[in-house]
């Protein structure tokens, strides 16, 4: 693929003029398996929200299921709180990367995480559990709004009366124009720029990641585009779905607002 | 805040200084009382004002006594929240916000303010004791640890017994009339007992253990597993001391400081001397890029020097008596440095091996 032929609505506009200097570009989804440490990386830059997912599953009882955990960014902090984790993913190179995490660790902190693979929106287990975590933002990873029904009528499946869903999500601050951001950082000894780009009006935000420097004919990039799914929306559809938001805290960075919701079943079957 | 507390807080200047040392359960060495207890006052924190009346009708709690307690709670220094639960807050006055923070937990979140990081059960003291040894190992210190907002709490526990670790420095007072010197500790008398009293029982405490303060945090961590652990990691006191040092250089925007003993020395030839990691007293040597510094023990006195005179230093301070230290750098740098040691004031009691020249 060269530079010239990457579709122009796919990267932002600085992303586009680094790329159309390159003849020929290699390109991977984030979440791919040569996607999944810069992913991982990218999501660790930001910590902010751990803190608050965390709190508010201190107030739970009983054991964890985190859906979409990834390489366990918020996975090893909710360890810390001492009760049983089930960390699921779609991803297997992802789940790897927080198996090797979990090898480094005590074993009474490793015995207490399970790994499963699958997709969130299908996930059958025998377990309920005291509180279900979706960081990250990574209900906005899902296609639609049926898609996220789904995920819901998962989650209210497996969770406890009693039980909580907490979960965030991202969008543009409020008055804050849409534009492209761009921040550095180092990945395995690689330096790489981090494209984020989310125009006024879009409903999905296109993240594109390139090496600073780079010798050799074929640039390899690093693309994902994923939806928006502002706070607002998430409440009327857990509401829908039959759950009653209990606590909302709103976290503003930059050109973003994170809000953590925290959400019980109004009918616990 | 009310007139009350207003005029409260307005005596106590410092009382953020107080609550921090109060938690951390140390005190500066020039800050340190007379009577050896580290605090001019004692200080006395509650999230009981009931039981604060108890222990002002005992004559527990003085008109010296500073007292951090609930808003409204007069002649007190108002807080809302909460010191004893990790992942809590607490709000002193109007501006003051402490995060309290679990250990285990603090790799993962970012610093965001003044932050106590306690030591809340054995599996914390486990991740605790981990790290101590990567330091050792490897010269990387958690670096949220080193952060200049962040302090850990109980070091008395932690084998940091010194001024401020006592109940004339510090007390915690339960809502049911108890005592202890720590919210994580066990009771070490009651709201009836005087300050001499408590003073002798956790004396008598300290003086059995094998090491350290075995009251502190004895309430969430079994006193077997803390002196288990303190056995098993010697250079915890060490540690310790050496973090206040990196705090205090990392204030001073100093990068990633390494600190001479913890993954090796600055200069050649110590191989063999143990880093002085078993000397809790003795200054220290750090550096960074082309920066060179010693440091006082409790890490509050910071000196800028060049290369040379760092890595005598610290041939002095690792090779221990003083002829070791002649025969690797002879007497005339040697002397030089027991000099500068004593006009800096870093030979203090606790290195008096340092303190003589020949």
């Amino acid at each position: 693929m060269s530079g010239a032929a990457v579709d122009a609505p796919t990267v932002g506009p600085r992303a586009r003029a680094v790329l159309a200097d390159h003849d020929r570009l290699e390109v991977h989804d984030l979440y791919s398996p040569q996607g999944a440490p810069v992913y991982e990386a990218i999501a660790g830059h930001d910590t902010a929200e751990i803190r608050e997912i965390v709190a508010r599953t201190g107030t739970t009882q009983g054991p964890i299921l985190e859906l979409a955990a990834g390489a366990g960014r918020i996975t090893l902090p909710l360890l810390t709180l001492r009760r049983a984790v089930v960390a699921t993913d779609l991803s297997r190179p992802m789940l790897d990367l927080l198996a090797a995490k979990l090898a480094q660790l005590p074993e009474p902190v490793r015995a207490r995480c399970t790994l499963v693979e699958g997709d969130m929106v299908q996930l059958r287990l025998a377990e309920r559990f005291g509180a279900v975590v979706i960081g990250t933002s990574s209900v906005s990873l899902l296609a639609d709004a049926t898609a996220r029904a789904s995920l819901l009528d998962r989650v209210r499946a497996h969770l406890r009366p009693g039980g909580r869903l907490i979960l965030t999500t991202v969008e543009p601050a409020t008055g804050t124009p849409g534009g492209e951001d761009v921040f550095e950082m180092d990945v395995d000894g690689r330096r790489l720029a981090v494209y984020e780009w989310m125009p006024p009006g879009a409903t999905r935000r296109v993240v594109t990641v390139v090496p600073t420097a780079h010798e050799g004919p074929v640039l390899p990039v690093l693309t994902s585009s994923v939806g928006v799914v502002p706070a607002d929306l998430l409440a009327d559809e857990l509401a829908a779905a039959g759950f009653e938001v209990v606590d909302r805290h709103e976290l503003t960075t930059g050109r973003y607002r994170d809000t953590v919701l925290v959400a019980g079943l109004r009918d616990p079957r | 805040m009310s007139a009350v507390q207003g005029a409260v807080a307005r005596r106590s200047p410092g009382a953020r200084a107080r609550l921090m040392m109060w938690c951390a359960g140390t005190v500066p060495q020039a800050r340190a009382g007379g009577d050896g207890s580290g605090a001019s006052t004692p200080t006395l924190v509650t999230e009981s004002a009931s039981a604060l009346l108890r222990a002002r009708r005992s004559g527990l709690v003085t008109d010296a006594t500073t007292v951090f307690a609930p808003e409204g709670t007069d002649g007190a220094i108002g807080c809302t929240g909460s010191l004893t639960v990790p992942g809590s807050e607490l709000r002193v006055g109007d501006d003051f916000y402490l995060q309290v923070q679990g250990y285990s937990i603090s790799e993962y979140v970012s610093v965001v303010g003044p932050t106590i990081i306690r030591i809340a059960d054995a599996e914390d003291l486990a991740a605790f004791s981990a790290d101590v040894l990567t330091a050792v190992r490897s010269g990387a210190f958690p670096e949220f640890l080193s952060h200049p907002l962040v302090q850990l709490a109980d070091l008395p526990a932690l084998g940091v017994v010194g001024p401020g670790a006592g109940p004339r420095a510090r007390l915690w007072l339960s809502d049911d009339g108890t005592v202890a010197v720590s919210p994580s500790g066990v009771p070490i008398g009651d709201v009836d007992a005087t300050l001499d009293e408590l003073e002798h029982v956790w004396r008598a405490r300290v003086d059995s253990a094998v090491t350290g303060d075995p009251t502190a945090i004895a309430g969430v961590v079994p006193e077997d597993v803390r002196a288990a652990a303190l056995a098993e990691r010697p250079e915890i006191v060490r540690f310790c001391r050496a973090l206040d040092g990196l705090r205090n250089l990392r204030a001073r925007k100093v990068p990633v400081p390494r600190v001479s003993g913890f993954g090796g020395t600055l200069g050649r030839g110590l191989e063999g001397h143990g880093g002085a990691l078993d000397q809790p007293d003795a200054p220290f040597v750090a550096w960074s890029d082309d920066q060179y510094f010693l440091l006082s023990a409790d890490g509050n006195r910071v000196f800028a020097v060049d290369r040379a005179t760092a890595e005598a230093v610290e041939a002095v301070i690792v090779t221990g008596p003083a002829d070791q230290a002649r025969a690797l750098l002879g007497d005339r740098a040697v002397d030089d440095v027991l000099r500068l040691l004593a006009g800096a004031g870093l030979a203090g009691p606790g290195a008096a091996h340092l303190a003589g020249a020949s």
